[in-house]
């Protein structure tokens, strides 16, 4: 009983893992993109940690409302 | 409400609108790079850099900021935030990204002169402009589609052989000579930089004589095309 359990378990579990993998590859993302957006996003941090937040410039953005709220 | 929480709420609202409007991998590389973005904000500072000339930092900042934005835009990312905002008036009216980011920062920050101060605020205003300028020339650029055109009596061998060898997509137009009044026809094309330096050669090798025009491509709506290229 606790195999046909176990088994049961194991089949749903691998469907899911199947359609989430089905749903990443029709999503198209390349690795090309997942390392230009990462060093984008590096640059961007370095910028605001050792330029911006240094020179006590202001922001806009969604911590600009926030901070006028 | 607590900074953290309307920051939080306001991004979120954000990618949610994101997500129904733009490509669905948009909202998964925004995550991606806000995710990256917590880890990179946490590294301790080795060196701070003091001058008193705050046009230095200011016009460092808007490079550095246009390039690393305009590069998480070219592939297909955005950081929430004001970039999002960029990317909906790019898809509604479209407006370049960097100009749309900054009308939005614009009204943002200007009410901030009662609590930065003027300098301060001007200074913030150069950074927003020089930053939205590197983004704008930073998609028009590097890594930006071309439209490539060839106007050639050989069109049809030109056309076979960089089918064959590159699998590129293109269309035939037909054309009248002004002053010979002869039928012309010109191969349309849109193709990745990369690409344009393999095509050139071949358009070459079939004609030497063939007209070709290369223009950057801004932005292109229609079918499953409507965000900037």
């Amino acid at each position: 009983m606790a195999n046909i359990y176990l088994d049961k378990l194991t089949l749903d579990g691998g469907r899911k893992m199947n359609s989430i993998w089905n749903y990443w590859r029709k999503l198209n993302i390349k690795s090309t993109e997942l390392i230009g957006v990462a060093v984008g996003a590096f640059i961007y941090s370095m910028t605001y940690n050792y330029l911006l937040l240094p020179s006590h410039l202001g922001e806009g953005g969604a911590m600009g409302i926030t901070a006028l709220l | 409400m607590p900074s953290y929480l309307s920051n939080l709420l306001i991004n979120v609202l954000l990618i949610v609108i994101g997500y129904k409007l733009f490509e669905k991998k948009t909202t998964y590389l925004t995550i991606w790079a806000i995710a990256w973005m917590t880890v990179f904000l946490k590294i301790p500072v080795f060196y701070t850099y003091h001058t008193r000339e705050l046009i230095v930092p200011t016009l460092l900042a808007g490079a550095l900021t246009g390039i690393s934005i305009g590069l998480i835009f070219r592939f297909n990312g955005t950081i929430a935030g004001d970039t999002i905002i960029g990317k909906i008036l790019n898809y509604f009216f479209g407006i370049s990204l960097g100009t749309g980011s900054l009308i939005f920062e614009l009204f943002i920050v200007i009410p901030f002169i009662m609590i930065i101060g003027f300098t301060n605020t001007v200074l913030t205003v150069i950074y927003l402009y020089v930053y939205s300028v590197f983004t704008n020339q930073f998609l028009a650029n590097i890594g930006a589609k071309k439209a490539v055109l060839v106007v050639s009596p050989k069109y049809r061998q030109i056309a076979v052989t960089i089918s064959k060898e590159l699998d590129q997509e293109m269309t035939i137009f037909n054309g009248t000579g002004y002053y010979s009044d002869a039928d012309q026809h010109m191969l349309y094309m849109i193709a990745g930089p990369r690409r344009v330096t393999k095509l050139v050669p071949i358009i070459e090798s079939e004609d030497k004589n063939a007209l070709i025009v290369i223009e950057n491509i801004r932005s292109a709506r229609g079918l499953d095309m409507r965000r900037i290229l």
